[in-house]
């Protein structure tokens, strides 16, 4: 029994180096997760924000807690819709110093987390650029102010049942983007003596996105369980 | 042998998502500078005197973070908190420059939390980097090549679980300022992109689940001492 796993370990690992098929255009993206509506995984999740700081170096910051739901249309990817949250009291720096640095930068002069406890952002285009990658257009919202912006996005890869077993599918993107903070009110510290003074106003959104959905077909669980998402 | 049944659906559905690995996203940072041969230096992006000497990492604006790919889905972010850094700068010829900078493994900061808020999974990634045998991580300088008007090949010997082997980082100098809120001293700001594979180490943990790879990636600024 043994050996013939060992075969059949053999037996996959060839068919993983076997070369693509030839074809005259690059082979298509082969997308194993089926369409449907998809719930962002917040422990797989992570949304970076890069702000560079008197020309020097780009702070990074994070916020913790990000939910989202993803409409995916895996026959047109380009009619897919995400919608995205982001908790603003979830911000999260490496800070250790006497001052509450993460406190600061929820105040009323940043972010208004008071306020505005959430970000969000909406898609409301997808334009696909290349085999796996695409510009997602959207209306952001923060601070209560609603803009458009737009995130490159490179779809990662996506199973149709996680490999460890659990009957859900999962599809990952990485996204990146910049936005000007002083359109959403975010004017403190802006440079004022050129480039290398203040915080930039050009701050960079760095969003590692996970997404899951219950398989449709897989058994259907004991009727006084709710079905695992 | 159900576990081998496991390992045999993971290393086929790794097959899968494999296929898309040779279109990787850019470098975090965007800092793989072309290394053209270069063959009259032009000036450091700054105004500023660059005095030689020891600078040390300013801890307030350096941030460490890595990327490690999970499931084949996205590149799961998470950071070092507690860091130090001294660089011995040359401006002359700045290949002499040295660079010694260390993280602490137990400062590893995820974001994740357990049901009763404690940083439970933090522990458990320190532990699966050796933070019981090399508490530091800590990162030395061997050679500085530049390979461009602010950009260079930084190259040293690593140090993690016990084990020391050699990385590589592309680092980008941004600038330097004289900062009158840190004492009128010069500042000087980096950025740093590296890959390693973390097995080279024997950080091995959750590999069913989380690749060998890793993405550095550092943003600090130095002061003069």
């Amino acid at each position: 029994m043994k050996r013939w796993i060992a075969l059949a370990a053999a037996a996959a690992f060839a068919a993983c180096t076997q070369p693509a098929e030839k074809a005259e255009a690059p082979p298509p993206v082969s997308v194993p997760a089926p369409s449907g509506e998809y719930r962002l995984d917040p422990n797989h999740s992570t949304l970076v924000v890069r702000a560079p700081h008197f020309g020097l170096s780009s702070y990074q910051l994070r916020f913790n807690t990000l939910s989202g739901a993803l409409n995916f249309d895996a026959e047109n990817p380009a009619r897919s819709s995400v919608a995205i949250t982001v908790d603003t009291t979830s911000l999260d720096t490496p800070y250790t110093g006497q001052t509450d640095f993460d406190a600061q930068l929820q105040n009323s002069e940043w972010l208004d987390s008071a306020t505005h406890p959430t970000a969000t952002f909406r898609s409301t285009s997808v334009q696909q650029t290349g085999p796996r990658t695409a510009f997602v257009a959207g209306d952001l919202t923060i601070r209560g102010i609603t803009r458009p912006a737009r995130f490159d996005v490179t779809y990662n890869g996506s199973w149709r049942q996680h490999p460890a077993g659990p009957p859900i599918s999962g599809i990952g993107f990485s996204a990146r983007g910049t936005i000007r903070r002083s359109e959403y009110g975010l004017t403190v510290l802006q440079p004022t003596t050129g480039p290398n003074s203040g915080v930039a106003d050009e701050i960079e959104l760095v969003l590692e996105a996970e997404f899951n959905r219950p398989i449709a077909d897989a058994p259907v669980p004991p009727p006084d369980r709710e079905p695992v998402n | 042998m159900r576990a081998s049944i496991v390992a045999l659906t993971i290393l086929i559905s790794g097959c899968t998502t494999a296929a898309g690995d040779g279109d990787r996203p850019p470098p975090f940072t965007g800092t793989n500078a072309v290394a053209a041969a270069v063959a009259e230096l032009p000036a450091y992006p700054t105004s500023v005197d660059l005095p030689a000497g020891t600078y040390r990492l300013d801890p307030r604006h350096a941030t460490v973070i890595f990327r490690i790919r999970h499931i084949g889905l996205a590149w799961f972010t998470a950071r070092f908190d507690a860091e130090a850094g001294e660089l011995t700068l040359d401006p002359e010829d700045p290949s002499r420059s040295r660079l010694t900078a260390s993280v602490d493994a137990n400062s590893v900061n995820t974001g994740i939390l357990n049901r009763n808020g404690e940083r439970a999974f933090d522990r458990q990634v320190a532990r699966a980097l050796g933070a019981e045998r090399t508490q530091h991580v800590t990162f030395t300088s061997t050679a500085i090549e530049r390979t461009g008007a602010h950009t260079a090949r930084l190259t040293g010997n690593l140090t993690m679980n016990g084990q020391t082997h050699p990385a590589t980082f592309d680092v980008t100098f941004a600038g330097a300022a004289v900062d009158p809120l840190r004492g009128g001293r010069t500042v000087l700001g980096f950025s740093a992109y590296g890959v390693i594979d973390r097995t080279h180490w024997g950080v091995s943990e959750w590999s069913a689940f989380a690749g060998p790879e890793v993405q550095i990636v550092i943003e600090a600024e130095f002061v003069k001492s």
